[in-house]
């Protein structure tokens, strides 16, 4: 596997919205029409830069990006602590007049508080980013043993729920719709509980909506 | 007599996570385009006021820093035991037991004194009541940590026994609980604010600044970068990251505003000289106490400068705006540094604040001369 730090010169980038973006970056691995995604994405705080994890090396054919490639091999052992941090749109899937419906997390945790009291003014419901913070952690410990990782409740941080929308273009058919994800940023320090487990997941990602830069967990050892 | 009395302090610690962000990490600061470890000042007042040096100047003079005060009192008088009883940890009874929602009323009024209330507890309006105790108990708190005087809780617990024979809540205007003849020294010393109430805030007759390291440290390594790292193959067991665990060579600078001191503390010389030894002595032997079970990092001061003067105080933290870089030695270095940016500030300035120091490396002074010279 490889990670790579990618960063898209700005004339280019100022050309492009971020779905473009999104698809300017899907180039780099698409040696093909049909080829499937297989690669993790994350958008960093530094302008037009992103984190990838991939199968196969980026290639940058008409040369606008700035690229660093590391072969990515982590070598982890059981026991060891490790700081992570995963942005990820975190869901729960509810049935809805039969119908399965995702809910981010923090949508979901404000409907459950409203079901409870009925008549709630939504101004009474609890701050947001408290929110975020409980119902991103119950989403987060929920998957741990999945992650092969122990995770310290005491040391993990949610940063509130923001809401994207993308635009996704649909060239066959010539439409296209809107898509809108709740996306998270969660941060903390774990022990390694099951390396392979983990590495599968360094690889494979977590949760929904990959393609749209959720779920690229990165670790560091503490 | 020299109103400002200052302190520069070098402190060794070894391989420590005395004060954690939120994540785990020590707290850092960066200057002089480096990043350094950092200790909050909050930190260390606390680790100095709950040590035992000061303790030990007598519990009459050490105040009580709680939101809880409502809930102490509601269990005085529900349980049938005094206030004091509830404070000391003691299971007592022999008092009269009141019903819960006389002392809720009770105990709302005197908490409200030193705080907003939080807000009240219904149980009709709460959908979860298993939970009911709790939230009751905490129902009684304020919002905002208040620091009591002993003369101020002799006062609430008179109340409280007056209440308990009345069975009511006192009229708000008729409670006078609050105190401004306290010779409290941990309040004297670090201030109070009452939000409610100004006229009993007490401003602080010490300032600490937070403490740094006089070098810079490693940052741990963004993602991408420790990917080097987690290629590796590193088992080694109970690895820990420099970084997060770093060692070093703190600078900390304090100001005493003696006059203050002493007006805060009621104009009594002979407690304002035992609060002094006593705050040279925690400055000089207390570590706080985080992550202690696991580093055992108590460490005393390397190295202590006094200064006693009325002219400006100022800080000397920019002897380390560069960074201490020296591989042999970081202490002698920094010792240097702060010495000679000293001599050549007064140079500057004109000024000659007498001064007194402590130096393990050579062995000079001791403190029991840097107390004498404080006290002066």
């Amino acid at each position: 596997m490889w990670i790579s730090k990618l960063v898209l010169d700005p004339r280019h980038a100022a050309r492009s919205g971020l779905y473009d973006t999104h698809r300017l970056l899907w180039n780099l691995f698409a040696d093909r029409p049909d080829r499937k995604r297989d690669f993790l994405f994350r958008e960093q705080d530094d302008p037009h830069t992103f984190l990838t994890v991939s199968h196969r090396q980026p290639h940058d054919a008409e040369g606008w990006w700035t690229t660093q490639i590391k072969p990515y091999a982590p070598k982890l052992q059981q026991g060891e602590g490790i700081a992570f941090s995963l942005r990820a749109n975190a869901v729960v899937k509810r049935n809805i007049d039969g119908k399965q419906r995702r809910f981010d997390v923090m949508q979901d945790a404000r409907i459950r508080l409203q079901e409870r009291q009925p008549g709630i003014d939504a101004s009474d419901l609890p701050v947001r980013a408290g929110l975020a913070q409980s119902a991103g952690m119950e989403w987060l410990l929920k998957r741990q043993q999945e992650l092969g990782l122990s995770i310290d409740p005491g040391c993990v941080q949610v940063d509130g729920c923001r809401v994207e929308r993308f635009i996704k273009r649909n060239p066959h058919a010539g439409r296209s719709h809107t898509i809108s994800l709740g996306i998270m940023d969660m941060q903390g320090t774990a022990q390694v509980e099951d390396p392979q487990k983990l590495l599968r997941v360094l690889f494979q990602g977590v949760g929904p909506a990959k393609g749209f830069g959720c779920g690229l967990l990165l670790v560091r050892r503490l | 007599m020299s109103k400002f009395i200052q302190l520069h302090v070098l402190t060794s610690y070894p391989a420590s996570n005395l004060n954690r962000d939120d994540l785990g990490s020590p707290k850092r600061v960066v200057m002089g385009n480096t990043t350094r470890l950092r200790v909050s000042s909050q930190c260390l007042k606390r680790a100095w006021r709950t040590s035992d040096i000061f303790q030990n100047l007598g519990s009459e003079h050490m105040g009580v820093r709680t939101k809880e005060m409502g809930r102490h009192i509601f269990t005085a008088l529900t349980k049938g035991c005094t206030l004091q009883d509830v404070l000391a940890g003691k299971a007592a009874s022999g008092h009269a037991m009141l019903e819960e929602k006389e002392a809720v009323a009770i105990a709302r009024t005197i908490a409200g004194v030193f705080g907003k209330n939080k807000s009240a507890y219904d149980p009709k309006k709460d959908v979860d009541t298993d939970d009911s105790r709790r939230k009751l108990l905490e129902s009684l708190e304020i919002e905002q940590l208040a620091h009591f005087s002993q003369e101020e809780i002799a006062a609430i617990s008179a109340q409280v026994e007056a209440c308990r024979q009345n069975r009511k809540a006192p009229e708000e205007k008729q409670v006078n609980l609050l105190r401004t003849n306290i010779k409290a020294v941990d309040i004297a010393m670090f201030g109070r604010m009452l939000a409610a109430e100004k006229d009993y805030n007490m401003d602080a007759a010490v300032q600490v600044a937070h403490a740094m390291t006089v070098h810079a440290v490693t940052v741990a390594d963004d993602f991408f970068t420790a990917v080097d790292d987690l290629n590796r193959d590193d088992s080694g067991a109970g690895h820990m990251g420099v970084s997060e665990f770093g060692a070093g060579v703190f600078y900390l600078y304090l100001c005493i505003d003696r006059d203050l001191l002493q007006q805060n503390l009621q104009d009594d010389a002979e407690l304002t000289n035992r609060a002094l030894t006593a705050l040279l002595q925690a400055v000089a032997q207390v570590s706080p106490t985080g992550k202690q079970n696991s580093f055992g990092s108590h460490a005393y001061a390397s190295y202590i400068l006094a200064e006693r003067g009325n002219e400006q105080p100022r800080n000397l933290s920019v002897a380390y705006l560069t960074g201490v870089n020296s591989k042999d030695d970081v202490l002698q270095d920094a010792i240097t540094r702060l010495t000679d940016t000293r001599a050549h500030m007064n140079k500057a300035y004109g000024q000659k604040t007498e001064c007194a120091e402590l130096n393990i490396l050579t062995g000079s002074g001791s403190l029991k001369d840097l107390a004498a010279f404080m006290v002066g």
